[in-house]
């Protein structure tokens, strides 16, 4: 390619502007694509899959925004700016769809729009009470415990056994505003509660607390992964990803995710997937999305993350055969909170921990 | 010269800023501060009704630890700026301009436009488990993951912080001292270190003073040195303020810890700085006698 002055100057002053914008960094040059989209999405990993699914279309161009802390937060930024909206598809999971669906900022969804939706089971999206489709499932994930078996003291066989002195220090535990407490609804589950009992957890976790056991409190994946991966503690609660990402680094991560009913360890399952915002860029979107769901593209990207796929047709990658769940396991081994109630709830139970459980840290 | 028109003008350029960009979100937030929140719901609804609940959950003991935490370690960090800055700045201060002296400056100008988080997560580094973490909290006789180490953490982060502003702060007020009065106590009798107690700090310390409320204002203001350095187990009242509006949406709650934060630091700046100014006084009195 012969560079002239003009086209010097024009790649520098995008190249400037790109980076005056930080993460907001357009994917491809405008001109190629017939619409420019906005999409929120998870930085690491996550990006990175997305941005090579995004690459297999020519179609819609995407500028990105990375979520910064729990993708709870983009809430506010978009509270802050409503009915205006500077996103258009925001990728998120359940109990932030709840949200989203709750104060009607999500576009309803049909497989006319979108054909490849047909390739998904209805049971896994997130519906308005009208029934009305709203947030588009791209993967399952289960978020569960875990633990490091070159550091950690002993086999973890039950929930009671994270009351052992000899893990004083050596566990990770989210905070509320982390996986939306599903870490507690998992302790609630074990001890005779669920989402609408929390007791029987808040006891257990102001034992755990005074026990020293808690070493360091995550409040983002990126947290789980350093802490896990860095040899700081050894058992911690967090999604497979967090877990299949430690065991990339450290082949020696055991997972609490199949468990039996008496160790009372229950995985979570959450749906990552997309809303699409009304008032945005809706045509683009849905057209984008559906590019997305794609069986091969699904595929690809849930390879990438370490998740099971949400389209049928999409196979699940080898390495990670052993993280997902057969019907048959999904009624043994997982809960599926209300998670209407959980996000509803959030703010309580997040106030409740700075006043119950951090003090006693 | 310019007319009385256009020097009101000049003198209400930044009146207006100050009220359209401060004190009317501040009227914003105040109001918020007062507004019934729904559980579940993304701020308060529009025209919420007004209630004092915000502030009476703020009431729970919890909150005392927190405010306490939040200003007992930058009380910390920022007197150990202070004392540890000290000779730094006389050393500079008392140095002929020259290369010496304008390294040390260079490297102190380095330091506090280097970013907090890199400062941060060197510091992670530092005292994790890659770095020296485990010996380090051994040695002090404590954990590394303990939450006595996430205290010293914090502490350290913000020194790391405070220490290259406080000591060029520092700098500018020790060169307004004669030299000379120094050396006239030395030869008088007085140690070196009197001399600095006795003559030094009584003639310096009303730039002190303003030195410790600037730097003890922004050590109560982190955020991101006791987000990631205290593990969780240490919070300040930023970060609850951040949880509040960024993670769970409560704008009134966040609100109104954010009204109750900026009172009870105004209350204490102005304490402070009248005890500190009341010590100058009494310092300088001394030092005149």
């Amino acid at each position: 390619m012969n560079w002239t002055r003009r086209a010097l100057l024009k790649s520098s002053a995008a190249t400037s502007a790109a980076c005056c914008l930080g993460l907001s960094v357009p994917a491809r040059p405008a001109w190629a694509a017939d619409a420019t989209i906005t999409a929120v999405e998870w930085g690491g990993r996550y990006h990175e899959n997305m941005q090579a699914a995004s690459d297999t279309q020519d179609a819609i161009d995407v500028v990105w925004e990375l979520h910064t802390g729990g993708a709870a937060a983009i809430l506010a930024k978009i509270k802050s700016t409503w009915p205006s909206v500077n996103y258009d598809v925001v990728a998120a999971y359940s109990p932030v769809f709840a949200s989203m669906i709750r104060e009607d900022w999500v576009e309803t969804v049909t497989a006319e729009q979108m054909p490849n939706l047909a390739d998904i089971p209805d049971g896994l999206f997130m519906t308005d009470k009208a029934g009305n489709k709203k947030a588009i499932p791209r993967t399952t994930t289960a978020l569960h415990w875990g633990y490091r078996r070159d550091l950690c003291p002993f086999e973890i066989t039950k929930v009671e056994d994270l009351l052992d002195p000899r893990l004083a220090g050596q566990i990770f535990f989210p905070a509320p505003v982390l996986n939306s407490n599903a870490q507690m609804i998992s302790i609630a589950r074990a001890l005779g509660g669920d989402e609408n009992n929390m007791e029987p957890a808040w006891e257990f976790v102001a034992e755990l607390a005074k026990s020293g056991n808690i070493g360091r409190v995550t409040t983002s994946g990126s947290d789980d992964f350093n802490t896990l991966s860095t040899g700081e503690t050894s058992v911690g609660f967090g999604a497979t990803s967090v877990f299949e990402r430690v065991n990339a680094v450290v082949p020696q991560v055991e997972y609490l995710h199949k468990m039996p009913d008496e160790s009372g360890f229950k995985s979570i399952i959450v749906m990552e997937g997309w809303a699409i915002l009304k008032g945005g860029n809706t045509e683009a979107a849905m057209k984008w999305v559906n590019a997305m769901l794609a069986a091969e593209v699904n595929q690809a990207f849930n390879a990438g993350i370490g998740a099971v796929p949400s389209n049928l047709k999409a196979n699940v990658a080898k390495e990670i055969e052993n993280v997902r769940f057969s019907q048959e396991e999904l009624e043994l081994y997982t809960y599926a909170p209300d998670w209407g109630f959980v996000s509803a709830n959030l703010s309580e139970w997040a106030q409740r921990w700075e006043r119950e459980i951090a003090p006693l840290l | 010269m310019f007319t009385l028109r256009w020097q009101l003008l000049f003198i209400a350029s930044p009146l207006i800023v100050i009220v359209v960009l401060f004190l009317g979100p501040l009227a914003l937030t105040v109001t918020e501060s007062f507004r019934t929140y729904i559980p579940g719901d993304i701020g308060s609804t529009q025209g919420a009704p007004f209630t004092l609940d915000n502030y009476r959950d703020l009431s729970d003991a919890a909150y005392v630890g927190y405010f306490a935490d939040t200003f007992r370690l930058s009380f910390i960090a920022a007197l150990a700026s202070m004392v540890l800055g000290y000779p730094l700045s006389h050393f500079i201060a008392r140095r002929p301009p020259g290369f010496i002296r304008k390294a040390i400056v260079s490297a102190l100008v380095i330091l506090m436009f280097m970013s907090a988080l890199v400062k941060v997560y060197a510091l992670t580094i530092a005292f994790g488990p890659v770095g020296f973490g485990r010996s380090f909290s051994a040695m002090l006789g404590t954990r590394m993951n303990g939450s006595i180490m996430s205290e010293i953490l914090v502490v350290i982060g913000l020194f790391s912080f405070l220490f290259p502003m406080t000591t060029l702060m520092m700098v500018s007020t020790i060169q307004n001292v004669n030299p000379r009065l120094l050396e006239a106590a030395v030869a008088l009798g007085a140690s070196w270190v009197t001399g600095h107690f006795r003559v030094i700090l009584p003639l310096c310390i009303k730039g002190f003073v303003s030195t410790f409320i600037v730097i003890y204002t922004l050590a109560i203001s982190a955020f991101v040195i006791p987000m990631i350095l205290g593990r969780g187990q240490i919070n300040f009242i930023t970060n609850l303020i951040y949880t509040r509006f960024s993670e769970i949406a409560n704008y009134p709650s966040g609100s109104a810890l954010s009204v109750l934060m900026l009172l009870v630091s105004m209350v204490l700046v102005f304490i402070s700085s009248s005890l500190l100014g009341r010590l100058a006084g009494s310092q300088k009195k001394q030092g005149t006698r």
